[in-house]
């Protein structure tokens, strides 16, 4: 599943008081997430996500997610499996000229495929661990 | 804050620089700058008689400086342009202007005319600066 969500964030939007959005998902394994800045932000646009599956992306507490006409991949899989599943995007703009979209994408893959998919693996690091091949 | 621009929009600065110092050729931006003083008195050392800051964002054009004096015999003048002393215990003969045609100076410069008696006898002068900013 493949979610895609956009986020203005007006000018003179401070940490202190940013936008917060909650992001509704399905459960499952998020095991791709985009975040992207349009080219004109300048670094000025700053976007954490929250969760108490993982914490907080970037996982550095005091980190944001800032660029510039680029896409941040995070490609680590995370196992989103308890309730509520909303992430909560914290965004702040510290242009003073203009309002800025950050755009995020989860793409999930569903549970029992996923589950399916990691016992196979499972089972096939044992075996080539049994084997003496180590993965 | 630095300025931004639109989302997708990306920004080209050119600037024609004169010994790096940016040169904004839009006369609607221009304004009148400079200004005119007075100074009367016996003192012996250097008293400000007009200055002139260079506004944050805009670029100077100094076109002149004229001191008038009611005695010049006994008036010593001291120019400062940015950080150049241009001149310093000079005893003009008449009434002349200093045209330096179009001096650029930078944001925060300053120009500064100041005189003294060169003994105490009272003097009293006229100092004005002609320019420009530009931005």
């Amino acid at each position: 599943m493949f979610y895609d969500f956009a986020i203005t964030v007006p000018a003179n939007t401070a940490e202190a008081s940013p936008v917060n959005e909650d992001l509704k998902l399905a459960h499952g394994i998020i095991h791709r997430i985009e975040v992207e800045f349009p080219v004109g932000c300048r670094k000025s646009t700053h976007c954490r996500l929250l969760h108490h599956s993982f914490g907080h992306l970037p996982t550095n507490p005091q980190g944001s997610f800032a660029t510039d006409g680029y896409v941040i991949v995070i490609t680590s899989p995370i196992e989103f499996y308890t309730r509520p599943y909303t992430i909560k995007a914290i965004c702040w703009n510290l242009a003073t000229d203009y309002p800025h979209t950050v755009t995020l994408r989860f793409d999930i893959v569903e549970s029992k495929w996923a589950l399916l998919l990691m016992n196979l693996l499972k089972r096939l690091d044992k075996l080539l661990s049994f084997m003496g091949i180590r993965v | 804050m630095f300025p931004t621009t639109p989302d997708y929009v990306r920004a080209v600065q050119i600037a024609v620089t004169v010994e790096n110092i940016p040169v904004v050729p839009v006369p609607a931006t221009e304004v009148a700058a400079g200004g005119a003083g007075n100074y009367s008195g016996t003192d012996t050392d250097y008293q400000e008689v007009v200055s002139w800051t260079i506004s944050t964002g805009k670029v100077g054009e100094l076109k002149e400086i004229l001191i008038i004096s009611d005695d010049y015999a006994h008036t010593l003048a001291k120019v400062t342009i940015g950080a150049t002393t241009w001149a310093t215990d000079w005893s003009p003969t008449s009434s002349m202007p200093i045209i330096f045609e179009d001096l650029k100076l930078a944001a925060a410069s300053v120009i500064t005319v100041e005189v003294k008696s060169s003994d105490g006898t009272a003097i009293d002068v006229d100092a004005i600066i002609v320019g420009k900013e530009i931005g």
